[in-house]
């Protein structure tokens, strides 16, 4: 019976019989198995995103004498908690571009769910940054990227009256930031802009300079 | 839309299979129902396929494409009507007392809450000394190394607290405002000395 067992569970693997005591199986190498111990050094397929934690271990050429030196940058990621990727995305939105001390303070006021996952994320990322990074104060930083993913999605049925079916997705999402070094760049998102008269004058005058002016020389 | 239609009705036939209701459809194959020919009368035989609650009913469906503007108003908001995108708020400011931030005209968080904690302690202190009879007797709370110095500590409750008194929690707090007035003052007029003039 043990016999039997043994070969269900892992498929090509040779059973040798010690007389009178327990049957012990040796597992062909290149063969799938179906591991019940945790102590076998099995390969697992990665999931989930990889090219976001890679960023942090790029290494660069030395500067040049003169050059301005690189700010130190950390990414970091939060993957598939429960929360829709829609709603996270006003958060995630929300933050980019400032200090990371602002949003660690502006995140206390959004009352939203994802509001304290981004927060604690964020927390995190400042804590690898003087740890791992070399960043010398952890309030010298500032998101420069902020974006979300769609994790695990998970469907389900649900009722409805009259003996009617409705559909359900369960929604997980990812959290990706990118901490830098230095006081935050200016302008660099026109969603950000100050919406003031002089402003919204020199973007119009801008629009006007580029725009084509058709059958002319 | 077509698709969603096709997955609710197929889960709705799954569902009524496994619920065994309506009690009309206990032979879902068609071709392997036993045959009650002249037992049961045709008509009240309820096909499957055609289910009377669909049958000439008008499904929910969009009569328009929805405008970009309109997709745009759900997605970010509209500045005089719900705006989605969410605004950094510009109220912000330090508590004088503990350091943390707070919005303008609210109190601070940090302070109620250590406050509130306090609060906590002194009420199930009380209630572990003296039960939940209610008491009509005025508080004294008494940190460690502090003493009762006032005269009239007969008919007040004192709780003792074995933790050194908060910094923010003074013990002018508890003293009434008529204490210390009393009716039989006398009032001096003083002149200012070296007044211009002799």
């Amino acid at each position: 019976m043990l016999k039997i067992f043994s070969s269900i569970l892992s498929r090509g693997s040779k059973t040798v019989f010690t007389p009178g005591i327990v049957p012990i199986s040796f597992p062909a190498q290149n063969v799938r198995t179906i591991s019940l111990s945790s102590s076998r050094n099995e390969w697992e397929k990665p999931v989930g995103p990889r090219r976001w934690p890679r960023q942090n271990k790029k290494v660069f050429p030395p500067q040049e004498i003169g050059e301005e030196r690189r700010p130190a940058f950390v990414c970091h990621m939060n993957l598939n908690f429960k929360y829709s990727p829609d709603k996270l995305w006003y958060v995630a939105c929300m933050v980019r571009g400032m200090t990371i001390d602002e949003a660690l303070r502006q995140l206390d006021y959004v009352k939203k769910k994802g509001a304290w996952i981004v927060k604690k994320t964020l927390l995190e990322a400042q804590e690898l940054a003087v740890k791992e990074h070399n960043v010398e104060f952890k309030s010298n930083l500032w998101v420069s990227e902020s974006f979300v993913g769609k994790g695990l999605v998970v469907h389900g049925i649900r009722r409805h009256a009259r003996m009617r079916a409705g559909h359900i997705t369960y929604r997980y999402a990812h959290y990706f930031v990118r901490l830098e070094e230095g006081p935050p760049l200016e302008n660099i998102y026109p969603h950000k802009l100050p919406r003031d008269g002089p402003t919204l004058l020199q973007q119009w005058i801008e629009e006007r300079r580029n725009e084509r002016i058709y059958n002319s020389v | 839309m077509e698709l969603i239609a096709r997955l609710v009705r197929s889960s709705e036939l799954t569902l009524r299979n496994f619920l065994k209701w309506p009690p009309g459809s206990l032979f879902p194959i068609r071709g392997l129902e036993p045959s009650f020919a002249g037992m049961i009368p045709e008509h009240a035989i309820e096909p499957m396929d055609e289910d009377p609650k669909s049958e000439g009913f008008v499904w929910g469906v969009p009569k328009r494409r929805r405008t970009a503007e309109r997709r745009w108003s759900r997605k970010i908001g509209a500045e005089g009507w719900h705006m989605k995108i969410l605004q950094p708020k510009t109220n912000l400011i330090i508590c004088d007392s503990c350091g943390h931030h707070h919005e303008a005209k609210h109190l601070c968080r940090n302070c109620y809450d250590r406050v509130k904690a306090e609060t906590e302690a002194i009420r199930t202190k009380i209630e572990s000394q003296f039960g939940d009879n209610p008491e009509d007797r005025n508080v004294v709370v008494l940190y460690e190394n502090e003493t009762v110095g006032d005269s009239a500590t007969q008919n007040k409750l004192l709780v003792e607290l074995s933790k050194p008194r908060p910094a923010w929690f003074s013990k002018n707090l508890l003293q009434k405002s008529t204490a210390g007035v009393d009716n039989k003052t006398t009032t001096v007029t003083t002149k200012p000395p070296n007044l211009g003039g002799s």
